[in-house]
């Protein structure tokens, strides 16, 4: 075996350099790289912009002709018309949310909840507030507090609230006397599963 | 413009004194051959070869003549540069016992060199290799690092520097710098490996002893080689030059003819084109002068007899023992020593008589093996020190 012998003087750094310049022709590519497919991108973003522009062209068009045909019909497509619809809607969702309610099923959750020996004299609704306005008569204070309870373990009742007795004496009774009320409950009509009939009847 | 500019050379560029040479090679798959060479002078004392202070003294002239060299292609690129062996120093060193670590290595080759060769390394570059001669690498376990042979190269950073920014400032990127010598003697490694087992088929691994002698215009490198292994190795500063630059030498042209026509040398591989007996010096065709061939003969005859004193062979090796010698000088085969005044020298020195067997190598089965195009000229000679580098770095 005869070795070898030769032995290289350049320059220290030179190893270095060519991993730099290595380095940089990595760089260089991964960057082409990326530069393509931002090309490719853009380019395939700009075919959605075009197809979004023609598809936008072929709405205005579309709306264009909706337009003159309403006019030609004698209905008003104008931006004004247009941007009073949202508080009519509005109203037509009010209006059917009234229409909606059922005193058939306010009567009958009533009905279950009130003791037998309970008189009411009147039962009032308050559509904004879902609030239930109850008057009338128990023939002791103990009914009274009963129908509180009833009306409390009821699920479609909350916030039962007394907000007026009084004990009242009549001439028939001849000393005997009974408590008059009023009270305000809240009324959940989602809390039923059955069918609800629309008795647009008022109090 | 070049993208990649820090690349493997395919050029190469070697120096001398009259001149510079520009080798370029071409990569084929898995080959490479010579595809051009090219040389341009230098004026007398633009450059001057020193191991000891900066060679160009005149770098205008120098970069001028390198720019007008490298015009044709296009730049920067990489090239390599072969600096001539005496443009730097080089040893072997032995150690018995040698540190694994690279920098404790690399300090204490640098306190050999500072203190075998009263060399400022500090000012130096410096490149070794290790060598662990084959009778230490069959007795030691893996690993161990005892004696162990050092070959290592230093060239003062103020010459190499100066080389360097030469290149750069003509646009060259010198990532590959070599010593001719050595580059040489690697570029010949397989043809010698391939006369030694064409000589003993049997013999398995390489003979004991090995030498080499690379002349060129700044004088020899002679190198020896034990055990596979460097031994010994001599760099002598010659100015080798023809008798056109050296009209007042004329008075010793008679001894160097008688020198010439007692010439002998040794057998070469026969049938082998690649190795050339010199045949100049039987025709007289002798560019040199007598007083050139007389000191170049003695030098190398006084590098033998050293060596062989100092590293004498065992009186049992009956086996001749081979020195290879090459040159990139035209005609400079004929400046080898006779065969006759080697043995007589070695006879003179005491001790057992080697039997020297020289055989001198062409550069012409490198360059064209596979260029028949290529028109032998007297720039081939001067083109083998980059084409080593090329091919052996």
């Amino acid at each position: 075996m005869i070795p070898r012998v030769q032995r290289n003087l350049s320059a220290p750094g030179i190893h270095f350099i060519q991993l730099s310049q290595l380095g940089l022709l990595l760089l260089t590519a991964g960057a082409l790289t990326l530069t393509g497919s931002f090309w490719w991108y853009g380019n395939s973003l700009h075919q959605q912009i075009d197809d979004l522009e023609n598809q936008a062209i072929t709405i205005e068009t579309a709306n264009e002709q909706l337009v003159s045909q309403a006019k030609a019909a004698g209905l008003d497509l104008s931006h004004q018309a247009i941007r009073s619809i949202p508080p009519k809607v509005n109203f037509v969702k009010q209006v059917r949310e009234r229409v909606g309610f059922s005193w058939t099923q306010l009567l009958t959750d009533l009905e279950t909840a009130i003791p037998s020996d309970i008189t009411l004299n009147s039962v009032s609704l308050d559509e904004k507030t879902d609030t239930i306005l109850l008057q009338g008569s128990a023939a002791s204070l103990p009914d009274l507090n009963r129908l509180i309870h009833q009306l409390d373990k009821h699920a479609a009742f909350q916030n039962v609230l007394l907000s007026q007795h009084s004990t009242k004496t009549t001439k028939e009774e001849q000393g005997g006397s009974h408590s008059v009320f009023s009270l305000t409950v809240t009324y959940d009509a989602r809390h039923s599963t059955s069918h609800r009939i629309g008795v647009p009847t008022q109090q | 413009m070049q993208f990649f500019p820090i690349s493997t050379p395919t050029a190469a560029l070697s120096l001398s004194e009259d001149g510079l040479c520009l080798v370029e090679i071409k990569k084929h798959w898995r080959t490479r051959s010579l595809r051009h060479i090219a040389r341009l002078p230098l004026s007398p004392g633009v450059l001057t070869l020193s191991s000891a202070k900066p060679n160009i003294a005149n770098p205008d002239e120098f970069l001028s003549q390198l720019k007008a060299l490298v015009k044709p292609y296009r730049r920067p690129f990489s090239i390599a540069l072969s600096l001539p062996d005496i443009c730097a120093r080089t040893s072997i060193f032995d150690f018995a016992s040698f540190p694994t670590k690279k920098s404790e290595q690399t300090a204490l080759v640098n306190w050999r060199f500072q203190q075998d060769l009263k060399l400022d390394t500090s000012q130096s570059r410096l490149s070794f290799g290790l060598y662990v001669p084959t009778s230490v690498r069959d007795s030691l376990s893996p690993g161990n690092i005892d004696h162990v042979r050092v070959l290592g190269t230093a060239i003062r950073h103020e010459i190499i520097e100066q080389y360097e920014n030469m290149c750069l400032e003509a646009d060259l990127i010198p990532t590959s710098v070599g010593m001719s010598g050595l580059d040489i003697f690697d570029l010949y490694r397989p043809n010698i490996q391939d006369i030694l087992t064409a000589e003993n088929p049997s013999q398995g691994s390489a003979p004991p002893v090995i030498m080499f002698l690379f002349m060129s215009h700044w004088g020899f490198t002679f190198l020896a080689c034990q055990e596979s292994s460097p031994r010994f190795i001599r760099t002598k500063a010659l100015a080798i030059k023809t008798e056109a630059h050296h009209p007042q030498d004329s008075s010793l042209d008679s001894e160097s003819e008688e020198h010439r026509e007692t010439k002998e040398h040794g057998p070469t591989s026969s049938g082998d084109s690649s190795f050339d007996v010199p045949q100049e010096s039987a025709t007289g065709n002798n560019p040199y002068s007598s007083y050139i061939a007389m000191k170049v003969e003695k030098e190398i005859l006084a590098t033998l007899q050293y060596y062989f004193e100092m590293y004498p062979l065992s009186a049992t090796a009956d086996s001749p023992v081979n020195l290879f010698m090459t040159t990139d000088l035209t005609h400079g085969q004929s400046l080898m020593p006779p065969l006759d005044h080697i043995q007589e020298t070695l006879k003179a020195s005491g001790g057992h008589e080697p039997h020297i067997r020289v055989t001198s190598l062409s550069h012409a089965s490198h360059f064209h093996a596979l260029n028949t195009h290529l028109a032998v000229s007297s720039q081939e000679e001067a083109a083998l020190p980059g084409y080593a580098r090329l091919m052996v770095a």
